[in-house]
């Protein structure tokens, strides 16, 4: 589960969208005492103990305190994501009070996340073509090495990232010899925060059984070799 | 060949219950999600699209897709959660 703030969150807090958005709460807590209470209390539970009923939307969100701070966090079950939603000073009874300010922008359709709080969780260009560009290099490589030694497997962290093994074995047919190729994945990633798309799964698979791979013959067996 | 995807706990336990509700074993079940998986026209596109961009060294062809692919997932995420705003 990872733990999030809105780009509204981030302004509330005057810290600039651009530069913490695209990471994870939990490697920018030191920036605010707002996130630091965040990523300590909602990384134990992604519900808190006391709810705001909010006017327009049904969603249930929940109480942060943090000092005289006060922010409101939603549990985004879907994208396995708790998002801070905003945050606001705590002037009980007034209507500077954080938790009516965010209710108004509830009202007004601007509490939750949007399209481009979403877009921050997933990869930038830059890095899918780094990651693309990995397994250009590295996946070849690893499936060379893997037929230069059939039976035993072969590892490698592709990207930086991905954590994969790869085996070959050669297998007789009615007299002929078939190459059988293992690809194993160990998810979550080593390295990413999120979990790898399943496109990018693909890709990795394409890049690794090159281009001569039949995708009717990609099975996926109950037991591998290694276990 | 073969393709083989530890999954993560949460999911296993997932299956597993699945497994026992349905009366199969849990290698069954994810052997059949696989194979309906591999039939989907999305994973056949993005298999066959990615091979033949590799062959002839198109790398940037299959970042911009992925990236499609992030943009499309980012906007019917945000679309969901307006959805989810409207009274039932």
């Amino acid at each position: 589960m990872d733990l999030r703030l809105t780009r509204r969150a981030f302004e509330d807090l005057e810290l600039d969208p651009s530069e913490y958005a695209p990471r994870s709460a939990r490697a920018c807590a030191g920036a605010h005492e707002v996130v630091h209470a965040f990523v300590e209390r909602r990384g134990q539970s992604p519900i808190g103990q006391e709810t705001t009923r909010l006017p327009a939307s049904p969603q249930v969100v929940y109480n942060l305190h943090a000092g005289r701070w006060r922010g409101l966090t939603w549990h985004d079950e879907e994208a396995d994501v708790v998002w801070l939603l905003g945050v606001g000073y705590h002037r009980s009874g007034e209507r500077g009070d954080a938790y009516e300010v965010l209710k108004r922008r509830d009202e007004a359709d601007n509490l939750f996340p949007e399209e481009q709080d979403y877009l921050d969780l997933e990869a930038a260009f830059d890095d899918g073509l780094a990651f693309v560009e990995a397994v250009a290099e590295e996946g070849p490589a690893i499936l060379r090495q893997a037929r230069e030694r059939p039976g035993e497997r072969v590892t490698a962290v592709i990207a930086e990232a991905l954590d994969i093994g790869v085996l070959v074995e050669v297998v007789v047919i009615d007299g002929a010899e078939e190459e059988e190729v293992w690809v194993g994945i160990a998810l979550p990633p080593i390295a990413h925060l999120r979990f790898p798309p399943g496109e990018w799964i693909t890709v990795l698979l394409a890049g690794v059984l090159g281009p001569s791979a039949n995708l009717d013959d990609v099975d996926l067996p109950g037991v591998v070799p290694w276990r | 060949m073969s393709q083989v995807m530890r999954v993560p706990d949460e999911v296993h336990s997932e299956v597993q219950v699945a497994a026992r509700l349905l009366d199969r074993t849990t290698g069954d079940l994810l052997t059949r999600a696989w194979e309906l998986y591999r039939q989907t026209p999305e994973f056949q596109d993005d298999f066959t699209f990615a091979q033949k961009a590799f062959a002839t060294g198109d790398l940037k062809a299959i970042a911009a897709r992925l990236d499609e692919r992030a943009h499309a997932r980012a906007a019917a995420r945000a679309a969901a959660v307006r959805e989810g705003r409207k009274p039932s």
